[in-house]
């Protein structure tokens, strides 16, 4: 590589720097004490260990999504002739309920809920 | 002297604004960068919060391009989910089929976002969404965050060969997309 081509190269990347930079340097108040209290959050909660209760609660959770993504999944083995193949539905499965966010969960229960309604009505 | 919770503190306080920006440029998503960055930050402190100060920099990228691979997936298969929804439910159900398409798209574009981020931002930005996520990341880790060949492959979970090929991919692509807005 030339001298040339590696000056421009380096005063490239000190452009892309100092862009990032400055993108960081102005992120709003309100993303800046969010990511505040993520952080004192995850301080706090790495030292603490969740209650049996809490615990209890994630569980169930996890066991309903898990339970909502099996029965999305025989809806769409018993009914579906296109879409996602077998295969790749069983591996999207446990993509999805290997993920820890609650959210996902809420949702899956109403895809699979969805799902249903639309057997039920078809 | 800081004790070990001081240092990670302190570490993580260092990090969080790249660490957010970058994962808000690879799901183009605020609200998913900010839980993308929280479960990394928790991740960090619950594995590695013993660790030296001077360890946690890899440990804590290893741990955000995890997380970030894990989104990719996760949207991707939602995608697909919600996409094979639809079209079970087109012909008979336009009131459910409104509703699935009234969830925000992870991946699409956020208005509001896009407001707080000025021009050269958004240039770069656009440009670094276009890279395929292994590119963007080596180019992120090493160019901005200023990591080592060798912590890049650490935190990215592959060769120093492979970080090597990604940053320069990466390289010649984003000076080819930004070379009309910086000449």
């Amino acid at each position: 590589m030339s001298q040339d081509s590696n000056d421009n190269e380096s005063v490239f990347l000190d452009k892309v720097r100092r862009t990032l930079d400055d993108s960081v340097d102005n992120l709003d108040a309100r993303t800046l004490s969010q990511l505040t209290q993520a952080r004192h959050r995850a301080l706090g909660k790495a030292g603490s260990k969740p209650s049996l209760h809490r615990r209890r609660f994630w569980f169930s959770l996890a066991g309903l999504g898990t339970a909502a993504a099996v029965v999305a999944l025989a809806i769409f083995l018993t009914r579906a002739p296109s879409g996602p193949d077998r295969y790749s539905a069983i591996e999207d499965v446990e993509i999805l309920a290997a993920s820890e966010n609650p959210e996902f969960f809420a949702n899956m229960e109403f895809y699979a809920w969805l799902a249903e309604e639309m057997n039920d009505a078809g | 002297m800081l004790d070990s919770s001081q240092s990670t503190e302190r570490f993580l306080a260092s990090v969080e604004r790249r660490a957010f920006r970058m994962a808000q440029i690879a799901t183009n998503s605020t609200d998913d960068a900010l839980d993308i960055v929280q479960e990394a930050m928790l991740n960090l402190v619950k594995r590695y919060g013993a660790r030296p100060e001077e360890d946690l920099k890899p440990l804590f990228y290893r741990i955000l391009v995890n997380s970030i691979r894990d989104w990719y997936r996760r949207t991707r298969v939602r995608n697909r989910w919600r996409s094979w929804l639809q079209t079970i439910g087109k012909a008979d159900d336009t009131e459910a089929l409104a509703s699935i398409e009234s969830f925000p798209d992870p991946a699409g574009h956020n208005p509001e976002d896009q407001a707080i981020i000025d021009d050269s931002v958004a240039a770069l930005g656009t440009a670094l969404r276009t890279l395929p996520p292994r590119q963007q990341q080596a180019f992120l880790l090493r160019a901005w965050e200023g990591l080592s060949v060798r912590e890049t492959a650490v935190a990215m979970r592959c060769s120093s060969g492979s970080v090597k090929t990604h940053y320069s991919r990466a390289v010649r692509t984003l000076r080819k997309l930004l070379e009309d807005h910086w000449p």
